[in-house]
C-alpha cells in the first residue's frame, strides 16, 4: 500500500481478488472515498482517492478498511459455494415454500354468526379505548 | 489476531477415529461441539486420546459415543433426525413481535395483531415497548384486550410483555389481570443498594451496564430481592472497552446464579437464548425469531432494525401480506447472513450451532448486513459469552441451573 499524493495505491492480485472484492471494499467506504480501479491482465490497481484530504493516518486507515471487506468478501463467496449443497437443501424448500400463513379461523368460515360476533366485540373494544383518548 | 484458538503442539491424530467437530481451547480444557450441537469439555490428554483413537474400554467412551463424536460408531439416524429438528425446515414462523407502541394510532394498532396473528407460529409473544405508558395507554389497553381475544379464538397462548416506565396502580393491575409481565430497562452503575426498595415492580429487566457498574454478585442478589425473574445484561457500548467490561461483570453474575441455584428464581436470558441451539431461537434474529412493527405500521425484519436502518423495513401492515415475506430481497438476506454456515469465522467456530449475530446489528454497528466477525464487537461479545457458560459446564450445579431454566444440554 503508497500514499500518492493524499491517494492509496494498492495493487492486488487476480488469483485471489476478483472485481465483485473490489466493489465491496468500495462500497464499505461509501461516500468518504472514491476508488478508481484499472484491471491489467494478472493484477488490479487501484487508487482510493479520500473525499476529504486526510493525514496519512487516516488514508492509510481507509485503505486497510478496503483491504479488509475486499478479502472478507473473497473468504465469504468461498465457504458460501463450499457450503452451498447443505444451505440449498434447507433454503430452498424454505423459500419455494414461502412462508405459509395460518388459515381462516374454520369456526369464522362454517358460522358466520361467530365472524360477526367477533366483529362486533372488536368495533366494541375500538369504540372503548377511543373514549379513553 | 484469530478469535479462534489453536494448540502450540497440534495433537496426533487417527484417520477415522473421531467424528467431525470443532474444539476451542478453554483454559486447561478442550471444548468440542458438532454442528447438531452436540459438545464435551476435555482435558487435554482425553482429547489427545479421542483424536488418537478410543478403545471401547477407555471410560470417555460411552460419553463420546452417545454424543455423536466416534465416527466408527456413529448414529446416522440420531443426527439426521436432530438435523432435521434444527434446521429451518423444522421453523415455524416468527414467534415474538415487538411493538413500538409509542405515537401508534388504534387503526395501526388493530391492524398490526391481526398481522401477527397471521404467523403460524404456535405460540406468540407480543412484546409492547413504549417511553411512558400513561402516554400511550388507549393503544396499550387495546392491544392486550384485541391480542388476548386473538389468542383464545386461535386457540394458540399469546405472551405478553409490557416494556417502558411504570404507570399508575390501575393499569398496573389491569395489566397483571390480564397476564401481562412487566420488563424494565435499568442501568446498573456502582453497587447496588439492596435497602432501598426500587420503584418499580417487574418480572423481567434489560440491565444496561453503565461503565462503573461494579460487583456482579451483588447485583445478582440484588435481581432475586426485588423480585427480578428473567435479565438480560447488555454492555455499556458494543465496543473493545465495553465488550471487555460487560465480560468480566457477565462472569461475574453467571458464577453467583450457579452458586445460588437452588435458591435463585433469576434466569439469564443470555444463556436460555444462545444454548436454545436454534437460530430462530436466538433472541432478535431478524425475520426467523422476531418481526418489529413502527408507530407507522411498518413491519421491520427486527427490533434492531426497526430503530436503525429504513433498509430492512419489510413492508407495511395491511398492505404486506406475511406470506409474501419470503419473496423480499431483504429477507433472503438477512437469512443467508444469519446462517453461520456462510459466515467464514462461524463455519469453524465450536459455537457455530449456538450463536449467530443477527444481521441488523450487524448492519447497525459494521454497516451491512453481512458484517465482519473477525473484527466484530458483536461476536467478540457472544463468543466472550458461551465461553463462560461452557467453561462452567463440566460443573453440576450449572446442568442444574440449566434444568431449571428448561435448557436441554443432554
Amino acid at each position: 500500500m503508497k500514499i500518492v499524493k493524499g491517494s492509496v495505491l494498492l495493487k492486488l492480485g487476480k488469483p485471489l481478488y476478483g472485481a465483485e472484492a473490489l466493489a465491496a471494499g468500495a462500497l464499505t467506504l461509501g461516500t468518504r472515498a472514491q476508488v478508481f480501479v484499472d484491471e491489467k491482465k494478472s493484477f488490479f490497481s487501484v487508487e482510493i482517492v479520500p473525499v476529504v484530504k486526510s493525514p496519512q493516518a487516516q488514508a492509510l486507515a481507509l485503505g486497510g478498511e478496503f483491504l479488509n471487506e475486499a478479502l472478507n468478501h473473497e473468504y465469504r463467496q468461498r465457504v458460501v459455494r463450499a457450503n452451498a449443497p447443505l444451505t440449498q437443501a434447507v433454503f430452498s424448500p424454505l423459500f419455494a415454500k414461502g412462508f405459509p400463513a395460518m388459515p381462516a379461523d374454520p369456526l369464522e368460515e362454517l358460522e358466520p354468526q361467530v365472524k360477526a360476533d367477533r366483529a362486533r366485540d372488536l368495533e366494541e373494544l375500538l369504540m372503548q379505548a377511543e373514549n379513553m383518548q | 489476531m484469530s478469535k479462534l484458538t489453536s494448540f502450540d503442539k497440534p495433537p496426533k491424530s487417527r484417520a477415522g477415529a473421531a467424528a467431525p467437530h470443532q474444539y476451542r481451547i478453554l483454559g486447561r480444557r478442550v471444548l468440542i461441539t458438532d454442528e447438531l450441537g452436540r459438545w464435551a469439555l476435555l482435558t487435554r490428554p482425553e482429547y489427545d486420546r479421542f483424536l488418537a483413537g478410543l478403545k471401547p474400554s477407555d471410560p470417555l467412551w460411552p460419553l463420546l459415543q452417545s454424543r455423536g463424536f466416534l465416527a466408527g460408531a456413529f448414529d446416522f439416524d440420531a443426527a439426521a433426525r436432530r438435523q432435521f429438528e434444527r434446521s429451518l425446515l423444522s421453523w415455524k414462523g416468527p414467534a415474538s413481535h415487538v411493538i413500538l407502541v409509542e405515537r401508534m394510532d388504534l387503526a395501526t394498532a388493530r391492524r398490526t395483531v391481526e398481522f401477527i396473528f397471521r404467523c403460524p407460529g404456535p405460540q406468540l409473544t407480543l412484546e409492547l415497548v413504549f417511553q411512558d405508558a400513561a402516554s400511550v395507554w388507549p393503544v396499550l389497553w387495546f392491544i392486550v384486550q384485541y391480542a388476548r381475544r386473538k389468542g383464545e379464538w386461535s386457540r394458540r397462548p399469546v405472551f405478553l410483555i409490557a416494556r417502558g416506565k411504570m404507570m399508575s396502580p390501575d393499569q398496573a393491575d389491569f395489566l397483571r389481570s390480564h397476564g401481562v409481565t412487566r420488563s424494565v430497562i435499568l442501568e446498573l452503575d456502582g453497587k447496588p443498594d439492596m435497602k432501598t426498595a426500587p420503584d418499580f415492580r417487574a418480572q423481567r429487566a434489560r440491565a444496561r451496564l453503565k461503565p462503573g457498574a461494579a460487583e456482579p454478585r451483588a447485583w445478582a442478589r440484588w435481581f432475586e430481592k426485588w423480585g427480578l425473574e428473567s435479565v438480560r445484561l447488555l454492555p455499556s457500548s458494543l465496543d473493545e472497552k465495553g465488550t471487555a467490561a460487560f465480560l468480566a461483570f457477565y462472569g461475574g453474575f453467571l458464577d453467583s446464579l450457579i452458586e445460588d441455584g437452588e435458591r435463585t428464581n433469576v434466569r439469564d436470558e443470555w444463556a436460555v437464548g444462545l444454548l436454545g441451539g436454534r437460530l430462530w431461537n436466538l433472541p432478535g434474529m431478524d425475520v426467523l425469531e422476531q418481526l418489529a412493527y413502527g408507530a407507522d405500521g411498518r413491519v421491520f425484519s427486527s427490533e434492531t432494525a426497526a430503530t436503525g436502518t429504513a433498509a430492512l423495513a419489510l413492508g407495511t401492515v395491511g398492505e404486506l401480506r406475511y406470506q409474501d415475506i419470503a419473496r423480499l430481497p431483504s429477507t433472503s438476506a438477512v437469512i443467508a447472513a444469519a446462517s453461520p454456515d456462510n459466515q467464514p469465522l462461524c463455519s469453524q467456530c465450536v459455537y457455530r450451532a449456538y450463536c449467530a449475530v443477527p444481521p441488523a446489528l450487524n448492519h447497525k454497528i459494521q454497516g451491512h448486513v453481512w458484517g465482519q466477525t473477525p473484527s466484530s464487537d458483536a461476536c467478540t461479545l457472544q463468543m466472550g459469552i458461551l465461553d463462560r457458560i461452557f467453561g462452567r459446564l463440566d460443573d453440576e450445579k450449572m446442568l442444574l441451573l440449566l434444568g431449571k431454566w428448561c435448557v436441554d444440554l443432554t
